[in-house]
């Protein structure tokens, strides 16, 4: 069952269409990965799917309601970014008692457990902690507070390795423990890839692909080898991403099932088939060349 | 779906419970306002002398007032920021909607407006407590000096309601300014070309509302304008985005 329905859902700013006709669904109690490049959309999609933001056209629907201004999908979802404010009249466990009549499935001694193991200073006040002890702060409400949509908007920014770590772990452990619908935005696939069940990656704006995690990982080939003989088993299919590499060498990645048929021959020719990491994959398909990077320093 | 009826009442009350709590910031800078204006009063706020050969005579009178002037500047100024984006902000990692967030501001600002109007007048007792004993007793003018109780009730609620008044005012232009701004500039504008044309204007404005003797006309005049004021900043406000 869907637990968020966008269907044609445009958000322009003036001329800029930052949401370009997206239509998509998010299934109840899984963890859906939002991935996407810088300025794709991600932060004003989970902003319009929070209820903060308008959608210029196009319906969303939220709990089978328009999330903005409803306090019914306020009270069942919960955003958590960077741009979170407490007043310095509070201390960070002041903060945490604080949240606690809002959201009805927080889990007090869940909070606390958290923040305890992280040992940020009880009484500070939020404003001061640093990048990552804030990202780490609002991960702790997020994950404390149960709520039935958790969104997180790039959760980890500032968070050291160790820290981002814990955070994956929390958030799975007490999925498993008490499932919701979670939402993760993030441009770190490779870390989040272990949690997601499903990956809804935009560019520009518009959806580029929605597919269960695993199917994702076997979505693509990548073929490595000699320029000719890899561009003979390649000629007319779609590629995905091509790179060149000295001494006539190509690496070429295209959709699995183009090749599935020949991968024997292909090996056999001396060319080597490699498996394209999720991460390198969603860079490339949101490539706006298929060289990537190294186009540019070609023309020169 | 674990989706639960929430209740518009309910929500407004605990987000305006969480705002009482992480405003008090706001109350602390009320009172040194408020002791700042009394420190003042205690020079007086007017002082004539007259003298003839060997007879000299200085009148000099106190009042409380600047106390309570000093609140109402301060009511507005809470009213104006709590419309503005810092401190809707704190509304965002809260379960509600707009408004909710206006009730609470309004709830907030009616507690503030009982807590000034209170002090206010209650400051008017203490700088005669000050005179009293800083003073030569023996040339105090007793007129107006002793309040009887009535009275000072009396001052209270109108201090209250006029601090409401002003509160509504406040909330009103901090959402119109938050809506487009441009209103910064046009309301000033606007208010000063006003009175500049229209010189009676001002003074037909307060002779509506304190025109009259009756305690319990002013008090609804008063609350009718105020309502709207609240209910059309709400209305202003229902299709503004948040954080924008």
């Amino acid at each position: 069952m869907g637990v968020i329905h966008g269907v044609d859902l445009t958000k322009s700013y003036g001329k800029l269409k930052a949401i370009d006709h997206l239509t998509f669904e998010i299934e109840q109690n899984k963890i859906t990965g939002l991935i996407g490049r810088n300025g794709s959309g991600k932060t004003t999609l989970l902003k319009m799917v929070a209820g903060y933001l308008i959608p210029t056209s196009g319906e969303l629907k939220v709990f089978s309601e328009n999330p903005f201004n409803s306090l019914e999908a306020s009270a069942n979802s919960i955003l958590i970014d960077d741009t979170m404010t407490f007043s310095d009249s509070f201390t960070l466990v002041d903060i945490l008692k604080e949240m606690t009549p809002f959201y009805a499935n927080w889990n007090s001694s869940l909070a606390l457990g958290l923040f305890d193991y992280y040992s940020l200073n009880p009484k500070q006040p939020h404003s001061n902690l640093s990048k990552g002890s804030k990202s780490t702060f609002n991960s702790i409400i997020g994950i404390a507070s149960r709520a039935p949509l958790t969104i997180f908007d790039e959760p980890t920014t500032g968070m050291d390795s160790a820290a981002r770590k814990d955070f994956y772990r929390a958030l799975l452990k007490d999925y498993l423990e008490y499932p919701r619908t979670i939402i993760l935005s993030s441009h770190l696939l490779s870390e989040l890839e272990g949690i997601l069940e499903d990956i809804l990656l935009i560019n520009q704006g518009t959806k580029r692909l929605h597919l269960p995690a695993l199917e994702l990982k076997e979505l693509a080939v990548g073929l490595r080898g000699n320029a000719q003989a890899v561009i003979s088993f390649v000629e007319g299919k779609k590629i995905i991403y091509q790179e060149d590499f000295a001494q006539g060498s190509l690496y070429v990645v295209l959709k699995r099932e183009l090749v599935q048929q020949q991968l024997e021959q292909i090996r056999q020719s001396g060319l080597e088939v490699l498996s394209v990491a999720t991460d390198d994959l969603c860079v490339y398909l949101t490539a706006k060349t298929k060289g990537g990077i190294d186009d540019v320093f070609k023309k020169g | 779906m674990s989706s639960k009826k929430v209740s518009l009442m309910s929500i407004s009350f605990k987000q305006y419970s969480y705002k009482l709590r992480a405003h008090t910031g706001l109350l602390n800078r009320l009172l040194l306002t408020q002791i700042l204006a009394l420190l003042l009063s205690l020079l007086g706020t007017s002082s004539m002398g007259a003298g003839s050969g060997q007879l000299s005579v200085t009148v000099r009178s106190y009042s409380a007032n600047m106390v309570i002037v000093f609140s109402i500047l301060w009511v507005m100024i809470v009213a104006v920021l709590l419309t503005t984006k810092p401190y809707k902000q704190i509304e965002m990692p809260l379960v509600g909607n707009r408004l909710t967030g206006n009730l609470s501001d309004v709830g907030l600002l009616m507690t503030a407006s009982v807590f000034a109007g209170i002090t206010s007048t209650l400051g008017g007792v203490l700088l005669r407590d000050i005179m009293y004993f800083i003073s030569d007793r023996s040339t105090m003018a007793v007129d107006g000096f002793f309040l009887t109780l009535t009275d000072l009730m009396f001052g209270m609620v109108v201090a209250i309601l006029c601090l409401g008044l002003v509160s509504a005012m406040g909330y009103f232009i901090g959402v119109l300014v938050q809506a487009n701004k441009a209103f910064a500039i046009l309301i000033p504008v606007a208010t000063i070309g006003a009175l500049r044309v229209y010189t009676h204007l001002g003074q037909s404005v307060v002779e509506f509302y304190i025109g009259n003797v009756s305690l319990l006309l002013f008090a609804l005049k008063v609350m009718i304008t105020s309502i709207i004021l609240f209910g059309v900043s709400m209305m202003v406000s229902h299709r503004m985005e948040a954080n924008q």
